[in-house]
């Protein structure tokens, strides 16, 4: 399965960009967690090492922070963002072929720069034993969680993230008004993450 | 955060630095272009649109004035962006008007903080970092319904207005307005006037060809908002803590300085005239600055002269920042600098033009 | 948990899906900033959002992560703010004479330079409503604007520089000029609230 999915949201993000190019570094950190995780699996699929992976991840946000300003929204942000990705990734890996020390288990091969190309269960960023685990169990228990939400607001949070349907679309499937949408959406978001919450981050980092 | 604003918005002026001969050239022929013509084509780009109907202009100064209108008139919180090439700089803007008495206040968003406060045409400013705070008056802000209203009103001479279709900016529906120059001696602008009340939501100043200089826009609006004006009037009092300055600015003429004009540069009038007195130094002795102001009515064009001093006056050139030219240039013991939102051929046309009245 | 939590929370979701503006949203971006739990809430949601699209999971490191950005961001700023000190001050042949170059070693303190009248202790460059801001290098190439097309809905025109930037300098006496001559905004119809607002909008960052 790719990233086939838009990411949700456009105008939110333009209004974070605008808001970082405005003055509020905090802004530019809504975007980051927003969308680390998808940078890190798309930068995974072209490097192996995982340290590597985060590094470059970390290069591309600041790459997108210094030109920030030149992104005016004629495109999506995650598209601007994916390209940054893609190129300093790219780079990094011409970086790498030229050093002899790396060795080529860092690598993948050269068909992996294909943004469309996906390798199956490879794993993801963090590759550690422990880290497969801990990804495995936050999937498990987000299904679960999504399995035991009464229909209504299963419906509209599956309409909003994987139909990436706007409020007042899903209120027209739905038949209900927006304030509706909205509510079920967060109420839905609320239980799910209530069992998410502590699986995440509740170490501050297990790397270093 | 202030490092990242110097990669956004570094205070530069572009400068291009040209021969003074190649320059002069320029003027002259931008002079014969500016004072001979009265009726004029369209500048390329700006290109004509459908025929004119038979009172093509009564549009010009009706949106203007419903848009100048909204703007004094209505209360608005919103966050305001202007940006040109890569650099952009925001606010946030609080206005209310009680009928008799406009105020606002301005927060700057980038670059080092300030807040602006207006009350009329008082304005002071303070500068959190300095504590400092200066106060002055803008007699001018209440000049534009005058403009319109006079006899010899010009804007509809040199500027056509028409609709151009509808957009959205920060939540509201817009009319789109191209205000289109008849010469090439000014610049065209692109107008979002917000449906409802005019207020100008969004504005772009477009050159020759119509590729956009500068843009200005809203993107957080909140129209008819909830503006408490004590509380403004409170902050704009508060100056404990701050030194305040007051620029001293000394209405005068042109005339009575000793200057003229002795080419008048199409559509464009004097304003007024002020002179700003400059403290000695140890390098240069007590001077005045002149600041004489000119309009079309969209644009306006500033001519500063002083006294000439080799040791800050080098090089004659043209600078640039967004949509705003100028170029200086040696007339004699002076020096002038011409500052203007209007292309260089307009700016060159004001300096050829001044002179020593004799 | 607290009401306030719970509305906090409610409006990091509506956040999530670009539903707030204004003050609202303002004030949500603050509080994800400011507030642990509300950081965890809009962590949780993404995660959330992006294990239901891709049925692939992560997360557990992501603040970590963002606290390693930040670092390298504020040290990102500094690289850049003398980065650009020298660019600006880049020796100009064409500029013989003190005309006009920002001279970091001398300007803070040459008074001089500031030819307004200023009250005794308002040396400070930065005191003097001084606006100013340059084409920097690196333009976008949109294409011209066809004004005559008249489309119905028009297209953002992106905003460009009309030539290449060749020369950039800094020069604070154009920068008070500049603001004086933006003082006088009254007199054109288009203030946009109000001409004096674009002065104080513009800031040069004279560090």
């Amino acid at each position: 399965m790719t990233d086939a999915l838009p990411p949700v949201t456009t105008d939110s993000d333009l209004m974070l960009v605008e808001r970082t190019v405005a003055g509020d570094q905090r802004a530019f950190e809504l975007l980051v967690i927003k969308y680390q995780r998808r940078i890190q699996r798309l930068i995974g699929r072209m490097v192996r090492d995982v340290d590597l992976v985060e590094d470059i991840a970390q290069e591309t946000f600041i790459r997108a922070y210094r030109a920030l300003h030149q992104f005016r929204g004629d495109a999506q942000f995650y598209t601007w963002l994916y390209r940054i990705a893609v190129n300093t990734a790219k780079k990094a890996l011409l970086e790498l072929k030229r050093d002899p020390t790396v060795s080529e288990g860092s690598l993948r091969s050269g068909d992996d720069d294909d943004e469309t190309s996906w390798h199956g269960n490879e794993p993801t960023s963090d590759e550690t034993p422990e880290s497969v685990l801990a990804a495995k169990e936050i999937a498990a228990v987000v299904n679960a969680a999504m399995d035991a939400l009464p229909a209504d607001l299963r419906q509209a949070v599956t309409l909003r993230e994987i139909e990436g349907l706007s409020y007042e679309e899903i209120s027209t499937v739905m038949n209900c008004p927006i304030g509706t949408v909205r509510s079920r959406i967060f109420r839905a978001r609320e239980a799910i993450s209530e069992k998410v919450k502590p699986l995440l981050d509740n170490q501050s980092g297990k790397r270093w | 955060m202030r490092p990242m604003q110097i990669t956004l918005f570094t205070g530069c002026w572009l400068r291009r630095v040209r021969d003074a001969a190649l320059a002069l050239a320029a003027v002259a022929g931008a002079c014969s272009v500016g004072v001979a013509q009265t009726a004029v084509s369209p500048a390329p780009g700006l290109s004509s649109g459908p025929v004119e109907t038979a009172q093509p202009d009564r549009g010009i100064n009706e949106w203007l004035l419903r848009m100048h209108e909204a703007s004094r008139r209505r209360a608005y919180i919103g966050t305001f962006v202007v940006s040109s090439g890569s650099s952009m700089a925001s606010a946030k803007i609080w206005h209310i008007c009680d009928g008799q008495n406009q105020m606002e206040r301005v927060e700057s968003l980038s670059g080092p903080p300030r807040s602006t406060f207006r009350r009329d045409d008082q304005v002071i400013t303070f500068l959190p970092e300095s504590k400092h705070a200066v106060a002055e008056r803008r007699e001018s802000l209440g000049l534009f319904p005058n403009l319109l209203q006079s006899a010899d009103s010009s804007i509809a001479q040199f500027y056509s207005a028409r609709q151009a279709g509808h957009d959205r900016v920060a939540g509201f529906d817009a009319d789109v307005v191209v205000l289109q120059p008849k010469d090439k001696l000014r610049y065209g602008y692109r107008v979002w006037s917000e449906k409802r009340t005019g207020l100008v939501v969004k504005l772009q100043t477009l050159d020759v060809d119509g590729r956009v200089l500068e843009q200005s826009a809203f993107s957080e609006l909140q129209l008819d908002a909830p503006v408490n004006m004590t509380k403004l009037n409170q902050m704009m009092s508060n100056t404990e803590g701050y030194k305040v300055d007051r620029p001293e600015m000394i209405k005068t003429t042109a005339a009575v300085e000793g200057w003229v004009l002795k080419a008048p540069v199409a559509g464009f009038k004097a304003m007024s005239c002020f002179k700003r007195p400059v403290a000695a130094t140890e390098t240069a002795a007590a001077d005045n600055t002149m600041q004489w102001i000119f309009s079309d009515g969209l644009a306006s064009v500033s001519l500063f002269v002083e006294l000439f001093d080799r040791r800050h006056h080098g090089q004659e050139g043209q600078m640039v920042i967004g949509a705003t030219q100028t170029i200086t240039r040696r007339i004699g013991d002076w020096w002038l600098t011409v500052v203007g939102e209007a292309p260089a051929q307009t700016l060159a046309a004001f300096a050829q033009g001044l002179e020593r009245k004799k | 948990m607290t009401n306030d939590t719970l509305k906090t929370r409610e409006a990091i979701s509506a956040l999530a899906d670009g539903q707030l503006r204004g003050q609202e949203f303002a004030r949500v971006v603050e509080a994800v900033s400011k507030d642990d739990d509300a950081r965890a809430t809009w962590h949780a949601y993404h995660v959330v959002g992006d294990v239901l699209r891709s049925g692939d999971a992560a997360g557990h490191n992501d603040l970590a992560f963002v606290a390693r950005l930040q670092i390298r961001l504020k040290s990102e700023e500094v690289a850049v703010q003398s980065a650009d000190a020298v660019k600006l001050i880049a020796p100009d042949a064409i500029n013989a004479g003190a005309n006009g170059q920002f001279d970091t070693k001398r300007d803070s303190a040459n008074v001089s330079r500031f030819r307004w009248k200023l009250v005794a202790g308002l040396a400070s460059f930065t005191a003097v409503a001084a606006v100013g801001w340059g084409l920097v290098g690196g333009l976008s190439t949109a294409p011209t604007v066809n004004l005559a097309a008249a489309p119905a809905a028009p297209a953002s025109a992106t905003v460009v520089a009309i030539e290449q930037p060749q020369i950039m300098i800094r020069d604070p006496r154009l920068d008070e000029l500049l603001a004086a001559h933006k003082q006088f905004g009254g007199t054109s119809a288009l203030q946009m609230p109000a001409g004096f607002l674009r002065n104080a909008t513009f800031e040069v960052p004279n560090r």
